[in-house]
């Protein structure tokens, strides 16, 4: 399998990025339910540590992918509905946004708490705004709202791939399949 | 005389950092009773310019705070380090790190437990010089109802009836016991804590 992605079938770069990314997505949400469960005490710091980790991985998986698919190029859409190509971009698009904005507002909310991001204990940001218990309340609000939108989205992503798979028997759930041959 | 004790009731109704000097010979000589001799001169803290901040580290990263509020008896003269004599105390309740959370942790049992010790006291035991404008205090930090004897170094300058004076001190926390518990586990919340004292005062 090629590095990089063709016009039928996706390079293993993107296709590793695009699952890791799932998991990630997936981990972080369950953990962002855990911790804001958990009551005050040492398990509840673990996890929150854990979270603002993984979630600045996230952003710099987010802008090396970003950087990646825009320095390649991506597979034709399959299908030959035109609102349904324009529905996935723009449902793609949302999906890079949100992949930045959370990890961001995260960072901006925890900046705003005067908690700054330590990422597994290597290094520190640098807060990106003082400490604001106002904007803090509407960051921690905007944080928890995009969090249900990239649900949304993942659901529309998900069921739009099984679609395709079912329904139009296209490639296009399958050439996503990290051990699958590319083509369709 | 009179006056020291005015300003001792309006600068204790300020609603930021209330800083007041409370020095037992002017409190003496308000009601009437002659203060006795000090051989080292006695300074009276400018609340606006001065602070006690400190720096934690939780979940790895730095955090800031100050104490708000405390209150400094200050006898000192570089030339007469034996008869000089400075006592603070602190305002536990009056932590302020900039998250409503973190600030009514600190107070709770499990940290400062500011129910049962509402005040952090420093005093010193004596001073050194170790070069010119550089001193050593040697003090007993009170903290919780864990008394520790620390060494305070300090830059000072004095300039007429001002002085500045500057210094920093790393503490473990949980030498004092902040941190019961659970908390006495320093993964997450970091052991050592420095605070870091600028006092402005003017005699």
């Amino acid at each position: 399998m090629a590095l990089r992605s063709t016009q039928t079938g996706f390079g293993s770069v993107t296709k590793a990025v695009h699952w890791l990314m799932a998991i990630l997505f997936a981990t972080m949400f369950a953990i962002g339910w855990y911790m804001d469960l958990l009551p005050l005490g040492m398990e509840k710091l673990v996890w929150i540590s854990r979270h603002k980790s993984i979630g600045v991985t996230i952003l710099l998986l987010a802008i090396l992918r970003i950087v990646w698919r825009l320095a390649e190029q991506t597979p034709t859409a399959l299908g030959d509905v035109a609102w349904e190509h324009r529905a996935a971009k723009a449902a793609h698009l949302a999906l890079y946004a949100v992949m930045l904005a959370m990890p961001l507002s995260g960072w901006l909310m925890s900046s705003a708490a005067n908690y700054s991001v330590s990422v597994f204990g290597l290094f520190t940001l640098p807060d990106l705004v003082g400490p604001d218990k106002v904007l803090y309340e509407q960051l921690k609000f905007v944080h928890w709202a995009l969090s249900w939108s990239i649900v949304g989205l993942v659901g529309l992503h998900v069921g739009a791939a099984f679609k395709h798979h079912f329904i139009n028997r296209d490639a296009t759930l399958r050439r996503m399949i990290p051990w699958a041959a590319k083509g369709n | 005389m009179g006056g020291e004790g005015e300003l001792i009731m309006m600068t204790s109704f300020k609603n930021l950092l209330r800083v007041s000097v409370i020095v037992p010979a002017f409190a003496l000589s308000v009601i009437g009773v002659s203060a006795p001799v000090l051989a080292a001169d006695l300074w009276q803290v400018n609340a606006d310019d001065s602070s006690i901040e400190f720096t934690g580290t939780q979940l790895g990263a730095e955090f800031d705070g100050k104490f708000k509020t405390f209150t400094a008896e200050i006898a000192f003269a570089p030339d007469d380090l034996a008869g000089s004599k400075v006592r603070v105390l602190i305002d536990i309740a009056s932590a302020d790190t900039g998250n409503a959370d973190r600030d009514s942790q600190i107070i709770s049992a499990d940290w400062f437990d500011a129910g049962q010790w509402p005040t952090a006291k420093f005093e010193t035991k004596s001073f050194v010089e170790v070069a010119p404008g550089k001193y050593e205090a040697i003090a007993d930090l009170t903290i919780r109802d864990v008394t520790q004897e620390v060494v305070l170094p300090f830059d000072l300058e004095i300039s007429d009836s001002k002085a500045e004076v500057e210094g920093r001190l790393t503490i473990k926390r949980t030498d004092f016991g902040v941190g019961q518990g659970q908390w006495s586990d320093t993964s997450q919340v970091g052991d050592a804590v420095t605070i870091k004292i600028d006092i402005d005062a003017s005699r």
